[in-house]
């Protein structure tokens, strides 16, 4: 089987958001870039499952819609174990139009399995997959917190409100993962770096395709009041609080 | 005539024995890198006459120290006198050298106070390690060959000491028998004091006790020489070499590994769609996984080792209680050693059993390791232990990325951050503030 | 033109959570005039439906059957496609939930609708149909425009007051145009938790991090949750450790949730954590040490260890509500 990932090219956790031109764009300077986190999970369940069976398992590749300056996060994922890389060469303006460049892309060449993360944490959508999933037509299962192959069988676990599905379903179809996927994200080995120089990085012209949606500004949230201390000693303060100025408590 | 031949044909059948093995052990350890060790010879011969020949390290201990010196020192002093009995084994004679008149009385006394003094350093070893039990002796590495070899060298030693002191005793006691095959060199301080235990022995006896305690030591002797290539007292011939051989940079000094210089000034400089020049980085492994992987210091290294114990024994891990014993690293090293030199004489050079160093060390014991360098400074015989348990790690961590979790999350927030923990590059300097 | 909302239940049961997005869809279809239409599938009960008429709902669509018990992406998207081009709906509202952020995705590629996740309040304007949205992981908001002609909201859980408004709401059936051979999500089993309160739906919630020490310290932050009617929660390490289990993990790779009250007890606030909790409307934190990150996110803060706090918590609202 064939796996793909669609990664997100995001500012890492620590990163201080700011913006510029006049609050309309996320502003890159001094940004350390990194694989969307969930994608990272997709990915290490795939490269798990490869390790285990690479007949079941014979390629994961990785895809992204992004410009030239995402090439370092892809080397990275190559450096994990991902055997070939996709780089469409445009800017995401918006969820649509990333889905509709990786669907064009794998209708030319289909998949087994598409993963991608739940979000990413830089536009927090959780859109991308279900939207890939539906422009080629093919089911979707979301809240994956489990993958596993044997043979031609794919079984998933779904989170629902309050428990869990097992589910089987028949390739090709677009899993959406989060938490539980995969517990440890790998790091790259020496020898990872060094091969992921020489593993394909095929970039390509992006298809014709719409945003759907514009992005007009940004803002930075208000600073939060300080914080109101009640001693340790003056529970009843904190009861009183909650109940008469928060409302949280009867 | 008959006994010159038979003694002819033992000498040479056990020298070209012994001869055999050491080729094999040779052999094994040139399977390891092949790395240049020529520099500052005056320091290493220095080294060598300090360490080796002046057992300094074995000070540390003074009990041991002083028993050791004993056995080390007493071991060569008697051997000496191995000559003269070659040339009468060969040639028939019976104490050649005695035409040295008085100055052979005083020598074969000499020689007899140090055969006393191995003896009785050897009672106290096996004391110590089968009735004090003293701690270093008993680790978990150390199962029953360990201990067997050590108490069988022990008391090999101890047999062919009093083998020699009995064979003067009876020899001073023939003496006066005026048998002319019993050249009168008087009587040795220590066999006088066996003679009483001889006395009211017929002529017969004598001499056949004389002549049994004879072949009993040469044959003992050659049989213990064979035996050594199999045992760890073949640090008797290595640690000379070994200490020669030793890294003679700062202790706390680990080898940079240009292979990996390279690579981070080609990601440092160079694009990274732009494929670099290709060399056989290919076959170069990162760090060891086996015996190949190794350098033949290393292989050297775990020949010498002589199960002392000294490295485990101040190693803060081990005494902490955790699963990592710098000599069972050593001891481990050399048993893959000898399965990787079998392979090759049984299956020939391009057999890959499929296992390697990790099947005998786990990685548990390698991540206990603080890097301190106790182990090494301890060992009497200059082993680095350092320079395996870290190539061991390397392997773990370039090839197969295999750290623990704990230290895969600080090399991605190195990477990621600039810094250890999970904390933006920006906030770098509040610390001054 | 319409405003149609998808009303998710849950075994034939509709939750806080959907009255809340039939009226945050009823004062959309106020501000632009129309009408608002709810859609449910599977089988509920029609006195169960009709509370969605408390809440201003104009029509009800009911779509039963038990072919419907288990989601099926492709299936659900393709009836509320249907149920939204009957309606001429002009946009139309999810919740962001586990289904919503399943079903939305797909309804907006198959519609070619724009569509905005996780709003948490009214448009700051209809024409053209602008949002606020969190983005960065909370970090910052993002103002964003919908070109399209049809729109598609999910709303975040907890963010939207309810507003009573009694109308005549009519129950249509509505039997979608589904062949059978178009459900491929095979269930092989489910394993559901019984009885506890599930940790997105909580309105309070009580959480350990670290600073408890020990699993063995967990009861007074049981008995505090039990005592309130919230739900436990956790922070990352002490489900990675296994004190607690991995459902109750909050944070940015666990769950983000957005109760009325979250109390953090000797919770640090790391980064991740507080992503997860940031949208909650009141935060408590206890912790011993001053400096902890958690202080600056929260409302209310002890300086005090929470073994001593939280059992002082629970006596005195013990005592209140006596």
């Amino acid at each position: 089987m064939k796996i793909l990932i669609c990664l997100s090219n995001v500012p890492d956790t620590t990163t201080k958001i700011r913006f510029t031109d006049n609050n309309t764009a996320f502003d890159k300077t001094g940004v350390q870039w990194i694989i969307n986190p969930w994608d990272e999970l997709a990915l290490t369940r795939a490269l798990e499952l490869k390790d285990v069976s690479n007949v079941t398992v014979d390629k994961v590749t990785v895809i992204t819609v992004g410009t030239k300056d995402t090439e370092s996060t892809i080397r990275k994922a190559l450096a994990i174990g991902a055997d070939d890389a996709i780089r469409i060469d445009a800017e995401p303006s918006d969820s649509y139009f990333v889905a509709t460049q990786i669907s064009e892309v794998l209708k030319k060449n289909m998949y087994d399995i598409i993963l991608c993360g739940i979000e990413s944490s830089d536009f927090n959508g959780s859109t991308v997959g279900g939207m890939v999933s539906e422009l080629l037509n093919i089911p979707s299962v979301s809240a994956v917190s489990a993958l596993n192959i044997e043979g031609e069988n794919i079984t998933l676990n779904r989170d629902i409100d309050g428990g869990k599905e097992t589910i089987s379903i028949s390739a090709p179809f677009v899993g959406i993962v989060q938490k539980g996927i995969s517990i440890e994200p790998r790091i790259a080995s020496m020898r990872g770096i060094m091969m992921a120089k020489k593993k394909p990085l095929n970039v390509i012209q992006p298809a014709e395709a719409e945003a759907l949606t514009e992005y007009q500004e940004y803002e930075l949230p208000k600073a939060k009041a300080a914080c109101k201390m009640i001693s340790p000693d003056n529970v009843k303060e904190l009861v009183e609080l909650l109940k008469n100025e928060a409302r949280v408590i009867q | 005539m008959i006994k010159q031949i038979i003694f002819l044909i033992l000498l040479l059948a056990a020298s070209y024995l012994f001869y055999k093995n050491v080729k094999i052990i040779r052999r094994n350890i040139n399977l390891g890198k092949d790395i240049k060790i020529n520099d500052n010879r005056w320091k290493r011969w220095v080294l060598m006459f300090k360490v080796a020949i002046g057992q300094s390290k074995m000070s540390v201990r003074p009990v041991s120290g002083i028993m050791h010196i004993l056995v080390y020192a007493g071991f060569i002093i008697v051997n000496i006198e191995m000559l003269e009995i070659l040339i009468d084994g060969i040639f028939g004679t019976h104490r050649l050298f005695a035409f040295f008149g008085n100055v052979y009385t005083v020598l074969v006394s000499v020689f007899e106070f140090f055969a006393f003094a191995v003896l009785f350093a050897c009672i106290i070893f096996l004391i110590r390690r089968n009735i004090l039990r003293i701690k270093r002796f008993w680790n978990k590495e150390m199962t029953l060959w360990p201990r067997t070899d050590a108490n069988i060298i022990l008391i090999t030693e101890i047999f062919l000491m009093s083998a020699i002191l009995t064979m003067n005793a009876s020899d001073s006691i023939l003496q006066s028998y005026a048998d002319n095959h019993y050249v009168n060199v008087g009587s040795f301080p220590v066999s006088s004091l066996i003679q009483p235990l001889l006395a009211g022995l017929s002529v017969n006896s004598l001499i056949f006790i004389e002549r049994f305690c004879w072949w009993f030591h040469i044959i003992g002797v050659l049989a213990f020489l064979n035996y050594i290539p199999y045992s760890k007292h073949f640090h008797v011939f290595l640690a000379f070499p070994n200490v020669y051989y030793s890294k003679l940079k700062p202790i706390g000094e680990i080898s940079n590994m240009p292979s990996v210089t390279k690579e981070v000034r080609l990601m440092l400089n160079e694009d990274t769609s732009v494929p670099a020049e290709e060399e056989e980085t290919e076959e170069i492994t990162f760090g060891a996984k086996n015996i190949k992987d190794l350098t033949w210091k290393n292989l050297m290294d775990s020949y010498s080792c002589t199960e002392c114990g000294r490295c485990t024994s101040s190693c803060p891990a081990n005494i902490t209680g955790k699963k990592l014993s710098p000599r069972k690293i050593i001891m481990d090293t050399r048993d893959r050693l000898e399965i990787a030199g079998k392979n090759i004489d049984r299956k020939g050079k391009e057999f890959d059993d499929g296992k390697s160093l990790f099947d005998l060390i786990t990685k548990e014991e390698l991540w206990a390791c603080t890097t301190c360098n106790a182990c090494t400074q301890e060992c009497p015989v200059n082993i680095d232990h350092l320079s395996i348990i870290v190539d061991m790690r390397r392997y773990l961590v370039m090839e197969e990325a295999a750290a623990p979790s704990e230290i895969n999350t600080i090399f991605t927030n190195i990477e990621n951050n600039g810094a250890p923990w999970q904390f933006s590059n920006e906030d770098r300097l509040l610390w001054t503030e | 033109m319409s405003v149609l909302v998808y009303t998710e239940n849950w075994d034939g049961q509709f939750k806080k959570l959907s009255f809340e997005l039939v009226s945050f869809a009823c004062k959309l279809a106020e501000m632009t005039n129309t009408s608002a239409t709810a859609l449910s599938i599977g089988n509920v009960e029609k006195n169960e439906l009709s509370k969605l008429g408390k809440y201003g709902i104009n029509k009800i669509l009911n779509c039963p059957g038990d072919q419907y018990k288990v989601l099926d992406n492709q299936v659900f998207t393709s009836i509320i496609e249907q149920a939204a081009r009957k309606e001429e709906a002009q946009i139309i509202i999810l919740s962001h939930n586990n289904a919503g952020k399943a079903l939305a995705p797909r309804v907006s590629a198959k519609l070619k609708a724009g569509i905005v996740t996780a709003v948490s309040a009214i448009p700051a304007s209809i024409e053209p149909l602008t949002v606020l949205k969190k983005v960065y992981s909370g970090k910052a908001f993002a103002k964003i425009t919908i070109k399209t002609n049809i729109k598609i909201l999910t709303l975040a859980q907890n963010s939207f007051e309810l507003i009573e408004k009694d109308s005549d709401a009519g129950i249509e059936e509505f039997n979608a145009d589904i062949s059978n051979d178009f459900f491929k999500t095979k269930v092989k089993n489910v394993e559901k938790q019984k009885g506890k309160i599930i940790l997105t739906d909580a309105e309070i919630v009580v959480s350990g991090g670290r600073g408890m020490k020990s699993p063995d310290n967990w009861s007074p932050i049981e008995e505090l949750a039990e005592l309130l009617g919230g739900a436990t929660a956790c922070s990352r390490p002490v489900a990675d450790e296994g004190w607690r289990p991995h459902e109750e993990h909050t944070g940015q790779t666990g769950k983000i949730i957005a109760p009325n009250l979250y109390i953090a007890a000797g919770i640090s606030g790391a980064i991740q954590h507080l992503a997860g909790i940031s949208s909650s409307k009141n935060i408590v934190a206890i912790n011993t040490d001053k400096e902890a990150p958690v202080f600056e996110a929260a409302d209310y803060g002890i300086i005090g260890d929470a073994m001593k706090v939280l059992p002082e918590l629970i006596k005195i609202i013990k005592e209140m509500k006596s």
